[in-house]
Formats: structure tokens, sequence, C-alpha cells
């Protein structure tokens, strides 16, 4: 195994300097040195086909590996979306009188259709590569086919995160389950607070801005606030709320909110041609 | 020995990217460039370690593709120059169940990455999921790891030596 022969301050030597060697690359990737930049694009650039790859061919020995992984997790969501379905089978009946309604009053007073930005379609091009990165995406659209940082990423379910790097053909997504990504939202009653995740699979937690006295119920839209210097345009669906708890201390409500987008089966995404003013 | 290594690193690197988070296990993807280091550190003592440990830290941080670059070529340069030397110094005495070692050296490389990540900003240390991750990746490493050592003892292998290959005590 390890050659014992080997002469000790030799050894010495070469782990110091691969240690200073990688203290070096952390000081310069910290001071935003260009050249790192564009080697961390190229590299998202090569390898992250690779892993599109891989995801094609082994979907099939991937589902069945699921299976018998997480089969106690399967068989729990499988009972969860039953009932979902079955609730939103009955919310739709009741909603199909509400838009026709709806419709006819938004024509009555002349409103003007919601303000449209042009998207960009993507699709999650692979898993994440190690575990501590599970508030990160990447997707398999960058700098060429329009994808800037900044720019807002959304499923018809609502908000997904925000572009963080972009390479030529692929861009690192910043999920809202990101404890560091802090939003500013925007609760039925028009209130505005702000909101960042807890962590994946975890609820959305607005931690100020909404006061005691700010009307808030249970199962009401947030929605991105859209104030000026915001990094996200107004009206975007976060989620909905499910649990609101009063903080005396702080005098504000604290609300947890289910996301809208099921961050946790991704695949298309849509990127708004949207960056934030500042 | 330095194109062996290096073709014996890329295929981690293209298995890490492909398959690995392809096949989690309890959620935990796997980290093969972390084996691969430990093991250089195993089969060719401390400063193969440190060596093989910088090039699979310093891809598997350019594969995230987000945090602070060379987080993971510290932590397992360390990690792999550890294990290497253990083994240089305990060997002399007793012959070490290197599956342990290796389990073991991808839970403390996995905890450095931990600490080096929550000062350089990320939330790593603070991750509700960080013993899961330790663990898992733990266990798989040492599952793995018989086979990993055959590939490094053959990658450590020197001209002279007619036969390392199946060599390794596991």
């Amino acid at each position: 195994m390890a050659n014992r022969t080997q002469r000790p301050g030799r050894s010495r030597l070469t782990i110091l300097v691969m240690v200073l060697a990688s203290i070096t690359v952390l000081t310069l990737d910290a001071k935003d040195v260009p050249v790192l930049g564009s080697v961390r694009s190229a590299a998202l650039d090569v390898l992250s086909p690779v892993g599109s790859a891989f995801k094609s061919a082994a979907r099939p020995f991937r589902n069945a590996w699921r299976g018998v992984t997480d089969y106690g997790d399967l068989e729990r969501e499988n009972r969860e979306l039953r009932d979902e379905i079955d609730e939103l089978r009955g919310r739709s009946e009741a909603n199909d009188g509400v838009e026709a309604e709806n419709e006819k009053l938004r024509e009555q007073l002349g409103l003007k259709q919601e303000l449209k930005i042009p998207t960009i379609v993507a699709r999650v091009a692979t898993g994440n590569f190690t575990s501590f990165d599970d508030n990160t995406a990447i997707i398999d659209v960058g700098s060429e086919g329009g994808v800037k940082v900044g720019n807002p990423v959304v499923t018809k379910g609502g908000l997904v995160g925000r572009v963080e790097r972009v390479s030529d053909t692929r861009a690192v997504v910043r999920l809202i389950t990101d404890p560091d990504l802090k939003l500013g939202i925007k609760v039925k009653s028009n209130d505005i607070g702000t909101g960042r995740g807890t962590g994946a699979g975890k609820p959305f937690l607005v931690d100020s801005g909404i006061d005691l006295s700010d009307d808030v119920a249970k199962k009401d839209l947030i929605t991105t606030a859209g104030t000026q210097d915001s990094l996200m345009p107004g009206e975007l669906p976060i989620g909905t709320v499910t649990k609101i708890t009063r903080n005396q201390a702080d005098q504000v409500q604290v609300l947890e909110v289910e996301l809208s987008a099921d961050l946790s089966r991704l695949d298309f995404v849509q990127v708004l041609n949207w960056v934030p003013s500042s | 020995m330095i194109a062996r290594w290096s073709l014996l690193v890329i295929t981690a690197l293209v298995l890490q990217v492909g398959m690995a988070p392809e096949f989690p296990v309890f959620g935990v993807v796997g980290n093969l460039l972390l084996l691969v280091a430990v093991s250089g550190g195993v089969a060719g003592g401390p400063d193969r370690g440190a060596i093989v440990g910088f090039c699979c830290g310093l891809l598997m941080d350019l594969a995230r593709g987000s945090g602070a670059l060379g987080l993971s070529a510290l932590a397992y340069t360390l990690v792999a120059a550890g294990v290497g030397a253990t083994m240089t110094q305990v060997l002399q005495m007793r012959r070490l169940p290197t599956m342990g070692i290796v389990a073991a050296g991808s839970a403390v490389g996995t905890l450095l990455f931990a600490v080096e990540g929550q000062l350089f900003g990320e939330r790593t240390l603070t991750n509700p999921r960080l013993m899961t991750i330790v663990v898992v990746a733990a266990l798989v490493n040492g599952a793995l790891s018989p086979l990993a050592l055959r590939f490094a003892a053959w990658a450590e292998r020197r001209p002279e030596e007619p036969k390392v290959l199946g060599a390794v005590d596991v």
C-alpha cells in the first residue's frame, strides 16, 4: 500500500504546495478573478452535457433504483398526490364559475392583460453532483440562448429561483429554497414583507414585514413584491400560506408558505428575460 | 503513472457527474472523487494523496458550478494526505482494515468540506442532512473501496513492479 520508503521532508513539501495551491485558488475565486470565471464556465459547458447524457441513458435504471431505495417515500408521496387530486378536482369545479365571472368583469372594466415578460424555455440538465448543492439546479440554456445572471426562473406552478451563473450553454439556478436568497413578497392584502427558503423540501418562510395587524389567512397566495430594486418582477406566485405564527416580540406574523412550484421534480422551466434594475 | 492516475481521476469525474446523481442512496449523492482521493492516499502515501486529492477536489469544485472554488480541493488534499500519513505510520505495526480507513477518511473529508464551506458563507455545516450525508458517504465509499483501491494500486504501480493489481489488502 502506501510506500513506506518515502522521505518525510519531501512528503511535507508536496502537501504544503498542494495546500497552498488550494488556498490560492480559494483566494483568487473570492476576488472574482476573471480567468477563474472563464474556467468555471468552460467546465460547466463540458461537464454538464456528460451529466445530461447519463441522465437520459440511466432513466430506466434510476427509476428502478429509486423504487428500491425510496419505496417508503414513494408510497407516502403517492398517498399525498391522491389526496391532492381530490382536492384539486373540487377546487377546479368551483373555479370554473369564478373564472367565467372574472373574464366578464375584465371585459367590462376594460382591464389590460398583465404585462408579459419574454421567456426562454429550458430543461434541468442534470441532478446535483453533490449532496451539498440541493439548493441549485443546472439548466441546459446559457448565454448563447439569451440567459443572463439575475433572470428569474419559473414553472407553470410558480417561482423556482434566480440565475446565478451563466456559461455559453448552461446556467446555474439558485433555487428559492436557499436560505441566502431573500425575496420581497406580497400577501393578498398588498402588504409587503421579506421571505427566504429554509432548505430543500421545507417551507418558504416569511419572517419580516408582515405586521400583526396585517390581514393574512391560511391558503392565501404569496407573490413576489416587485418593488423598486427587487430581485424579481412582481406578481410571480411563490406559494400558499400553510401556517401563521404571531411573533409578539418582533410584532410580526411569521408565515410558512408551501411553494407552488414542485422543486423536487423540476424538468422544464421558463427563464424570464428580466433583470433587476440595479 | 501520471497517465494512469489521470485516467482514473477523469473516469471518476465522469461517473461523478453522470452516474452518481442518478443513483442517490437515501437521497445522498455518492462522492466518487473523494473515494479516489482517499484511495490515492492509501495506495501512494501522503504526497501522492495530496496531489490526487487536490486534483479530485478541484475537479469537484469545477463540476459543482456554484460555491467557492477550491473548497473541495483543500479538504480532499488534507484528508488524502492525512490518510496516506496514517497508512505509512501504522502499516509498520499491523495490517489495517482498509475499508474502515477509506470510510473514515471519507467521513472526515465530507465534514472538513462542510466546515470550510461554512467559513466561506455556504450553509454546509448547518445543513440539516449533514449527518446523513457524512454517514452515507462513509458507507458508500467504504463499500466501494475494494474496487477503488485496486484501481489506485494499478495507477500507483511502478514499471519495475510486475503486478500490483489485486495485491491490495482489503
